[in-house]
């Protein structure tokens, strides 16, 4: 059978028209959309490739991404990757999370919210190293700032000072620190409650 | 043998005992001959986890078993590894999957007569609920709470802490403090009512709406103690892990009908470090494992 252009990917049913819809005869649920595509293996292949792209994308630098940054830079490494198939990418993070393939990390945000990133198990052993390092520092001193955070962490972590924010928000996020920096600003300070 | 993740709880007259605590000879609850009962424990030791596990979560709670070991189902036992594998592969980041749904003791009203009372169980509840609470920074120490809208943290200050005037720390990302340590020798001598008992309890949570709260699912400490007293003193509750994927965030609700049916919301593989090896005296026993019901 003839791929239609576009169509190498499974596709959100939602998003193509009916002729396509009759060239793709599988049917699977992703996260919340139904999926069709030309087979089962295909996809197998998708998640494969969302995978090794997902890889790609955290590993070098080391990063921590929210699942929507995280899409959008998957969507970007993948060939092929049509404006249909994109919306699939989210459900296959999740599923990727369930199975271990990628790690979730709770932090906090400069919004005041609750907020989780996602990457890959090797690096979330270095970011709980991390974590071990800035709460001794928080119990030594009562504060720790993010200059200081940065020189403490492993140095694969440091190398963003967004990924040094993502271990003070963590600590603020689960209850052992707490932070005065405004509203919409980073946070560069955490410290013990007074 | 029943093989779970170290951080759980099983039920005895006095009241919840974390595994840890638990030992040779204790009298757990579990359900024998198709009736609630106290069995012996023959052996309770702890050993490195040796192999990955599965993490079951229901609403009546979640637990950390070895794929050999067995839940309670409307179906019969099955092992924790089979439930895993009924996950629905095709749905992909769905949590689907062919589950019977889980048996659980009756919630509500059948707590045994020969149980404490909440007056001689309160010293234990609350030294388990500082625990629980308890953040130590170097020199300095507190007691995390959630930020409640209400007045309900002042019962805290005074049946937990021991000082009605504790002086509370508001932070952020819905914590807040009790600085400084608790003073036994100022608590109360009386014990609080059972609805105080589980309000204390909750303040470990964070408030939603009337009735509701959510802990983040790193929280495994203060849920397991919660689940277990909750289930001690028959509370219906509701536990909703969310997402079912992989769940963040564990809401509890309370003034919700007892069942003894619970689907299960998700299963999956974990890796404890330590996990516990439990043998019981009497063959033919399911153990209550933070509110599940265990096999061999």
């Amino acid at each position: 059978m003839k791929v239609p252009k576009g169509a190498r990917w499974p596709v959100a049913n939602n998003r193509v028209d009916s002729r396509l819809k009759a060239a793709l005869p599988v049917k699977r649920k992703i996260g919340m959309y139904v999926a069709i595509g030309e087979s089962d293996e295909s996809f197998d292949e998708f998640l494969d490739q969302v995978a090794r792209a997902g890889a790609h994308v955290l590993e070098e630098p080391p990063r921590l991404l929210t699942a929507p940054h995280l899409q959008n830079a998957i969507a970007l490494k993948m060939d092929h990757c049509s404006t249909a198939s994109k919306p699939l990418i989210e459900g296959l993070i999740q599923e990727l999370l369930t199975r271990g393939l990628f790690k979730r990390f709770a932090t906090f945000s400069r919004s005041d919210r609750p907020y989780n990133v996602i990457t890959l198990p090797a690096i979330l052993g270095l970011v709980q190293e991390a974590v071990a390092v800035t709460l001794r520092r928080l119990e030594e001193a009562g504060e720790v700032t993010a200059a200081v955070a940065a020189r403490a962490v492993p140095k694969e972590i440091a190398i963003t000072p967004l990924n040094v924010e993502l271990i003070l928000g963590h600590l603020v996020r689960l209850g052992l620190a707490t932070t005065d920096h405004p509203l919409g600003t980073p946070i560069q300070r955490i410290t013990v409650p007074a | 043998m029943i093989s779970v993740g170290s951080n759980a709880f099983v039920l005895t007259p006095s009241g919840p005992v974390h595994l840890d605590e638990a030992a040779e000879g204790m009298e757990v609850l579990a359900l024998q001959g198709g009736k609630q009962a106290l069995v012996r424990i023959k052996e309770c030791r702890a050993v490195k986890a040796d192999q990955a596990g599965v993490r079951l979560c229901t609403s009546i709670g979640d637990l950390a078993l070895a794929p050999t070991t067995s839940v309670v189902t409307s179906s019969g036992t099955i092992q924790a590894g089979a439930l895993l594998e009924q996950r629905d592969q095709s749905a992909l980041g769905r949590m689907e999957g062919s589950w019977s749904p889980v048996e659980a003791l009756s919630q509500a009203g059948r707590r045994p007569p020969s149980w404490l009372s909440i007056a001689q169980a309160w010293p234990n509840l609350r030294t388990q609920v500082l625990a629980a609470g308890a953040v130590n920074w170097g020199p300095k120490q507190g007691t995390r709470v959630g930020a409640q809208p209400n007045d309900g943290l002042r019962d805290f200050a005074t049946w937990v802490i021991g000082r009605p005037s504790a002086e509370l720390v508001d932070g952020r990302a819905g914590w807040a403090w009790f600085m400084g340590a608790a003073t036994p020798s100022k608590v109360r001598q009386e014990a609080p009512s059972v609805d105080l008992a589980v309000s204390c309890l909750l303040r470990l949570w964070q408030w939603v709406e009337d009735r509701r709260y959510v802990l983040p699912i790193e929280c495994e400490a203060v849920r397991a103690l919660t689940i277990a007293w909750l289930q001690w003193l028959s509370i219906p509750y509701s536990i909703d892990f969310k997402p079912h994927y992989l769940p963040a965030d564990a809401f509890i609700e309370m003034n919700v009908s007892a069942r003894t049916h619970l689907p299960i919301q998700a299963v999956l593989s974990s890796t404890p470090r330590i996990a516990v090896r439990l043998v019981m005296q009497a063959r033919s026993c399911y153990p209550v494992v933070n509110g599940i019901l265990c096999a061999e």
